[in-house]
């Protein structure tokens, strides 16, 4: 069924295995004019783009897949597109140094009577590689047209959309011998030889290989995979993009925090003195509204960077090396080098790591991989580290929130052991992962995925954050008559509530208790909401803190924000993935559960030893 | 000529031809959609600087394969 788009009469789906360029030539093609909903009826990540030069042809973006039966949940996402829309017009990239992988896919598309239109990756790696393709060969032998393109330098591109565009008008199902699997299952090995074979017989004709001057990708390996270097590289690379994130964006952060301190201020002067407006207006807009918002919005600067460092360690090649280093250690708690990739980019955001899991294809190791995800401090949780560390630790900032990290890690690491324990595996799964060759991320690469991330932040800040501020901000004026943000408005009455809960672990403040509350919308709102609320009185937020924290409780808050919850937005994307919803809520039972241990020995033994 | 190594016992920066495939039919079927088909040229590149996995290479490209599951290819030296 093909329900969607009926305005528009052209969609293409772009297919291809992973690492060949797909999104790169996605990216050119669509620029910044994406989008990433749902599938129809589905609940899995969908991306779409129209096309730059002519709003009537879109683009989706469709999982990598090696295989069109492949068993990972990326590959299966593809298989079910394709199995609902066999009239489309196929749009599939193949890099020209790995032909033989790519024809692969194609015989399958044109197995199941798919139109297939073929872009040939003829990129800087296969020159360098003295790879000479014949396109007229492969076209005339699987009777499709070909494209030599090369998304980085963007040849290629028009010719591809218009021939991809003139394929769709016709009608005719493609045309070759597919003798070789005629009353067989298409996974059966003598079909997947079948298609092996013809490959070779396309392979052998079309291509010639002169010699191999260099191979940067195999120089740069023998340094960033040595046997004695390797390691200390891996560390040395993560601290850096640790660092990287941290510090670039420090005088960013304070730029920002200083302009919004002189907006709300301008604001204020000008609703009170020149609009005479009331002043509870004044309070929610200026202290609810703008204080609220501004203390989650000064983070962008560290949030776009954060991104920028970990697209750019996806995009060159590194990460697949940095799981393939890391694969040995996986294997001995339960899992293995891929889940390396999700739980680094969990330091991001754990929406997008979660369902990076997806390429992980055994259902336990990938599970396991999700339910650790929420101990990897994602960036949300970074304006409360900042803000607190800023405050009780300014002399060492950089350790202690270093140490926070590490802290999720080294409780996602015990966890995962103790997983291990319980659900006993009888065999490690198979890992075999491609090394792709390392590029030098293209501008696009780079900024458009950490353009839309921080987009989403700003409009989370201008949407959710702002409206809870001000659901917070009004009910800590009910009822009427009530002092802001008193113990005795409604607010305080809920905080009151839970705060016993809080106390032994250093922090049984009202007003934390409720900030902690809205904090599982999203993690944001902690410092969001503690500005909103600790802002009266003309008293700032930091010396407010510095009045009712030690540095002791400062950092059991932090442990607890850390590990106490995964926010809305994460347990949703859990049970998406997991179809399950008893998962996040497990998950969510034992985050809290650990947070407020882990939270209780900090302080209690910081206590003993009468820190 | 005509010996059977198992891959995992080349040499490393040794190359030889795939030859057989053993292991479990989901294990071939994975493994040869990934490229392992007989009579591919494979290199051991190296392992990984723990041990394991180890680094092939494979026509144009380069794979991670555990040790494990490198004892089910059979591969005859050039």
């Amino acid at each position: 069924m093909q329900n969607e788009n009926k305005n528009f009469p052209i969609v293409i789906p772009i297919i291809g295995n992973p690492n060949v360029g797909k999104s790169t030539l996605f990216n050119s093609l669509t620029g910044l004019r994406q989008h990433v909903g749902n599938w129809p009826g589905k609940t899995v990540e969908k991306k779409e783009g129209i096309y730059l030069k002519n709003p009537q042809i879109r683009f989706i973006d469709l999982p990598g897949a090696y295989s069109i039966h492949g068993a990972s949940a990326e590959e299966k996402i593809t298989y079910n597109y394709l199995q609902n829309h066999k009239q489309d017009t196929v749009l599939q990239i193949i890099d020209a140094t790995n032909l033989r992988r790519g024809l692969y896919l194609t015989l399958q598309l044109l197995e199941m009577g798919i139109k297939v239109v073929m872009a040939l990756n003829l990129n800087e790696q296969a020159k360098e590689q003295g790879i000479i393709i014949d396109d007229s060969i492969i076209s005339s032998e699987l009777k499709i047209p070909v494209v030599v393109i090369d998304p980085v330098k963007k040849t290629g591109i028009d010719k591809i959309v218009e021939t991809v565009s003139c394929r769709h008008t016709e009608n005719k199902k493609p045309i070759i011998d597919l003798s070789y699997c005629e009353d067989m299952k298409a996974t059966d090995v003598r079909v997947i030889s079948g298609r092996h074979n013809f490959i070779d017989s396309i392979v052998k004709r079309s291509v010639t290989k002169n010699q191999v001057t260099k191979d940067f990708t195999k120089m740069i390996d023998r340094v960033l995979l040595n046997k004695i270097l390797g390691l200390p590289i891996f560390l040395f690379v993560m601290w850096l993009a640790f660092v990287i994130s941290f510090e670039a964006a420090r005088p960013f952060v304070d730029a920002l925090d200083f302009a919004f301190a002189a907006i709300s201020e301008i604001v204020k002067n000008f609703l009170l003195t020149d609009l005479n407006a009331p002043a509870f207006i004044v309070s929610a807009i200026v202290d609810a509204g703008i204080g609220g918002v501004s203390s989650v919005l000064i983070f962008l600067p560290n949030i776009f960077i954060l991104f920028l460092t970990m697209a750019f360690l996806e995009t060159t090649g590194y990460l697949a090396r940095a799981a393939f280093i890391m694969d040995r250690l996986m294997k001995k708690i339960g899992l293995q080098g891929k889940s390396f990739i999700p739980l680094i980019l969990g330091f991001g955001c754990n929406v997008p790591a979660i369902m990076a899991s997806r390429t992980i294809d055994n259902p336990k190791e990938r599970l396991l991989t999700i339910m650790m995800t929420p101990f990897m401090s994602c960036s949300a949780r970074l304006p409360v580290y900042i803000l607190f560390a800023g405050i009780f630790f300014s002399e060492n900032e950089g350790t202690i929130i270093f140490s926070l990290y590490l802290i999720g890690i080294i409780i996602a690491i015990i966890f995962a052991f103790l997983m291990k324990k319980i659900v006993a595996k009888k065999e490690d799964a198979v890992f075999l992962m491609e090394l792709p060759p390392y590029r030098i991320p293209g501008f696009s690469n780079l900024v458009i995925p950490a353009y839309h991330k921080s987009k989403m932040f700003v409009k989370k800040a201008g949407t959710i954050i702002l409206s809870l501020v001000l659901i917070i901000w009004f009910l800590a004026n009910l009822p009427i008559g009530v002092d802001y943000a008193a113990q005795e408005s409604v607010l305080g009455f809920i905080g009151t509530l839970f705060a016993p809960l809080l106390e032994p672990i250093g922090f049984g403040d009202w007003r934390i208790a409720v900030s902690l509350m809205f904090g599982f919308v999203a993690k944001e709102i902690i410092v969001g909401s503690l500005g909103t609320l600790y802002s009266t009185g003309g008293k700032t937020l930091t010396s407010i803190i510095t009045a009712d924290f030690t540095a002791l409780s400062a950092y059991s808050f932090m442990v607890f924000t850390l590990l106490y919850s995964p926010c809305m937005a994460t347990a949703t994307i859990i049970k998406k993935e997991t179809q399950d919803w008893k998962i996040p809520l497990i998950v969510i039972g034992y985050n809290i559960a650990v947070a407020w241990i882990a939270s209780f020995i900090v302080y209690q033994t910081g206590l003993f030893l009468g820190l | 000529m005509g010996e059977l190594f198992k891959l995992s016992e080349l040499a490393k920066g040794s190359k030889g031809k795939i030859e057989r495939i053993e292991g479990t039919i989901d294990f071939q079927r994975k493994i040869m959609e990934m490229g392992f088909i007989k009579g591919t040229e494979i290199t051991l590149v190296r392992k990984a600087p723990l041990g394991d996995p180890l680094q092939v290479q494979l026509e144009g490209h380069s794979i991670a394969i555990r040790k494990k599951d490198s004892r089910n290819i059979f591969v005859k030296k050039d």
